[in-house]
């Protein structure tokens, strides 16, 4: 069926379009130049995006579900019956169709899970299969893998390279996450790795071989998204060299489509001092660095005040977490691959040191210019991805931010720029923030803009840009970001005002990496890695046709 | 007074959540009959289930006539007012409470007066387990108010409370006061383990109970749970 989205206000960073009225039109769920005939929305007065795009959100693993059953808190706290439709439960953890449905009010339709375990992949992609309403991904954990230490380590780039591209392919992911290189496997020990030149035990390579490397192989294999990566000493104040540093590594690589690293939830790595006393903001250092560094993204992992669910791969960094605060700990060991830790967590803005975190967050965001930050919370570890419209309007209104402040910790000015911060982001780069950029950076070319070709997933908010002034009205504007008009997926109208019209399964997008050689050339080492697995090689990875709507992208 | 009477005997349990002397206060009996309560699974009127009649007496009073068991979430939430039950209560019965007043002359099931913050229960009979207990995942159980059993209490008793004060006047099972921060436990007669992982408060057990080994004795009495570096109080009998 065609539709058809007339007299819309559209802004289309990706295409240059801010503010103009025209329709857009979709025909066999793709956008076209024009149609004859179809239904006609009427969207005078209204604002036409994209769809929304989340690059970093937890929605799908075997983390998931632990936070889930340490929980029930969570999980009873919101509930929501959606007659003809899937019930809802949870806040931080909801349940799949909740995280579906959520999105698809807010106009969001394509979400990307940054952590999948290559041992837990079957899991994720079952969960992933379980979301309704959007497209979605997967990106792979490499950067504790003992075949991956094993080729750096021994300089092999051919190989690492090979094994990467089975990997990807084996666990139908789409890209390379790094999360704190070496410092989960050091945590089998009671370690962790403090800098970039610690070595990990046993392995005799050092977060920086980790990190260079992957990037090399990363490139080299042409593969769309670029490293993904969370830095070492993540939650230790003084941690904002360290992600500096690592930033570096990616001087000397380039690609003319997209960024070489992206470097993820970068609140948490960018504190200075050195202890929670002497803590304070390193977010301008590294705010200066990317502003002149194209090769480097990053997304912004903003706190939101309010319940949160830490997790992450990052295990030592959540023992030390739960050290501070107490509450519950979840431990996980993926054997020869990587690990998790989940906890509980309450960003109070009473507290200095989750006050200061949440001003962090927003002066990455503000500082960094919108071609380079992407807006995230790192759904849950910040808080639940529901709090989004919350963000763009503190980015847009300096009015919010001071109303905000002023519930505030009084440390966050001493240890932040974020109360002299004056900038206010216009529409189009919170717009940009939220769908093209992130789409840019995956590299996923029919998503996040409105032009000839594209998915036709499209949201439309109940607000005239052109009447509204954010940075005055930002109450209206949040309102109207947290519940879309119509989000339309694929020329489907999904969600209308809150309310769930239509379930529909996104595409599962994968990257189809490997090449029949690759094998040949690690088979031996691979093969010889798993008489220690507790899992046969055969048994290991994912079957395409084990994926509800699986979507390949070919590397060129 | 309204004066609640189970048409039927029920076998699948109704949920009473919202039926609370504020909420009926003012209402006509074909009002209150009119009120929508969980059956099961399904959504019915009050008056599908419970013969409703107005009597004498004060008027944010609900009593409830009979054995009550099968009915769950009694005065859950209840923020006033009084409801008596001339019979047995079942699970969650004044859960979540703010104030006012419940007496059971029966006995009661679990859940009573879990997470609850103020006002009193009171019941003649015995209590099931978790009394004034914490729902799981949550970080406090009972919050303030006052629970007074005249009969046993089951396990867990006052699993992480933080403030109030809980008298058993016959025995308590395993686990008085797991966790628990604040606030005061009595148990008359006899308890199994108590205190464990006790962070502060009292405990008093005028019978015989078994203390973990993680409490010291000090010019107070026990204390502990030093694993977890409490302060908690522990008085014992014997």
């Amino acid at each position: 069926m065609n539709l058809i989205i007339k007299n819309g206000i559209v802004y289309d960073p990706a295409n240059g379009i801010s503010g103009e009225k025209m329709d857009i039109f979709i025909e066999d769920g793709r956008i076209v130049e024009e149609v004859k005939d179809g239904r006609v929305i009427d969207a005078s007065g209204k604002l036409v995006v994209p769809g929304g795009v989340d690059m970093h959100s937890h929605i799908a693993g075997g983390k998931m579900n632990t936070a889930r059953v340490m929980r029930p808190d969570d999980i009873n706290s919101r509930k929501k019956v959606n007659p003809g439709f899937r019930a809802e439960s949870g806040y931080t953890v909801p349940n799949s169709y909740g995280i579906g449905y959520r999105y698809a009010r807010m106009g969001y339709t394509t979400v990307f899970e940054p952590a999948n375990p290559p041992l837990s992949a079957l899991h994720t992609h079952e969960e992933l299969d379980a979301i309704p309403m959007v497209d979605k991904g997967a990106l792979v954990l490499t950067g504790n893998n003992w075949n991956v230490m094993n080729f750096v380590r021994e300089r092999d780039i051919e190989k690492l390279k090979a094994y990467l591209s089975w990997l990807i392919f084996k666990t139908k992911s789409y890209g390379i996450k790094i999360v704190n290189p070496g410092g989960i496997e050091a945590w089998a020990y009671g370690k962790n790795m403090r800098g970039l030149d610690d070595t990990v035990p046993h392995f005799e390579v050092t977060p920086r071989e980790i990190i260079t490397n992957l990037i090399r192989a990363n490139e080299s294999l042409n593969l769309p998204h670029s490293v993904h990566l969370h830095c070492n000493n993540l939650g230790v104040p003084g941690n904002f060299e360290t992600t500096i540093e690592s930033m570096k590594l990616a001087e000397g690589f380039n690609n003319p489509e997209r960024q070489v690293l992206h470097v993820t939830h970068v609140q948490f790595n960018a504190y200075a001092g050195d202890s929670w006393k002497t803590f304070s903001s390193g977010a301008g250092e590294i705010a200066k660095y990317v502003n002149s560094h194209d090769n480097i993204t990053i997304d912004m992992g903003q706190p939101v005040f309010g319940s949160a669910t830490t997790m992450t791969a990052d295990a030592p960094a959540q023992f030390a977490l739960h050290k501070l605060t107490k509450a519950k700990w979840g431990n996980m060991d993926v054997e020869l691959e990587t690990g998790a830790g989940i906890i509980p967590f309450y960003y109070s803005p009473k507290n200095p040191v989750t006050a200061v975190q949440w001003a962090i967050g927003l002066e990455l965001g503000l500082l960094v210019d919108s071609d380079r930050v992407v807006l995230s919370t790192d759904n849950p570890n910040g808080g639940p991805f529901t709090a989004y419209p919350d963000i763009m309007a503190m980015l847009m209104s300096s009015k919010k931010r001071e109303e905000e402040l002023e519930k505030a910790h009084a440390f966050v000015g001493k240890a932040t720029s974020l109360p002299s911060i004056d900038t206010e982001k216009t529409l189009e780069e919170v717009i940009q923030m939220t769908r093209s950029l992130p789409a840019k950076i995956l590299n996923l070319p029919r998503k996040g803009h409105l032009g000839s070709g594209a998915d036709g997933d499209v949201a439309i908010y109940d607000i005239n840009p052109l009447e509204t002034d954010p940075s005055r009205e930002h109450e209206r504007v949040k309102k109207a970001f947290s519940t879309a008009e119509y989000t339309i997926k694929n020329g489907e109208i999904i969600s209308e005002k809150g309310e769930i019209k239509k379930e529909v399964y996104g595409k599962t997008i994968w990257v189809n990496s490997f090449r029949e050689d690759d094998w040949n050339l690690i088979g031996d080492d691979v093969s010889r890695i798993f008489s220690f697995y507790s899992l046969e090689l055969s048994n290991y990875g994912v079957e395409e046709s084990w994926i509800r709507n699986s979507s390949p992208v070919e590397v060129a | 007074m309204i004066v609640l009477r189970l048409k039927n005997e029920i076998e699948v349990p109704v949920e009473m959540d919202g039926i609370l002397p504020s909420a009926i206060s003012g209402k006509s009996r074909e009002e209150i009959e009119a009120m929508k309560i969980y059956h099961g699974n399904r959504i019915v009127s009050l008056g599908e289930i419970f013969h409703v009649s107005v009597e004498e007496g004060d008027e944010d009073t609900i009593l409830c006539d009979g054995d009550f068991s099968k009915v769950k979430w009694l005065g859950s939430g209840m923020d006033g007012g009084r409801i008596l039950v001339r019979g047995n209560a079942g699970v969650h019965c004044g859960a979540r409470m703010k104030d006012g007043e419940i007496l059971i002359e029966g006995n009661a099931d679990d859940y009573l007066g879990a997470e609850m913050t103020g006002g009193k229960i009171e019941v003649k009979g015995n209590a099931g387990n978790y009394v004034g207990s914490a729902y799981h995942g949550d970080t406090k159980g009972m919050r303030g108010g006052e629970i007074i059993i005249h009969g046993s209490a089951g396990n867990f008793v006052g699993e992480k409370m933080s403030q109030g004060s809980i008298t058993i006047k016959g025995n308590a099972g395993d686990f008085v006061g797991y966790r628990m921060s604040g606030g005061m436990i009595t148990v008359e007669g006899d308890a199994g383990i108590t205190g464990a992982s006790m962070l502060g408060g009292r405990i008093t057990v005028e019978g015989d109970c078994i203390v973990p080994p993680t409490f010291e004795r000090t010019e107070d009495g026990l204390t502990g749970d030093f694993i977890e570096g409490g302060k908690g109080v522990l008085i014992t009998g014997t």
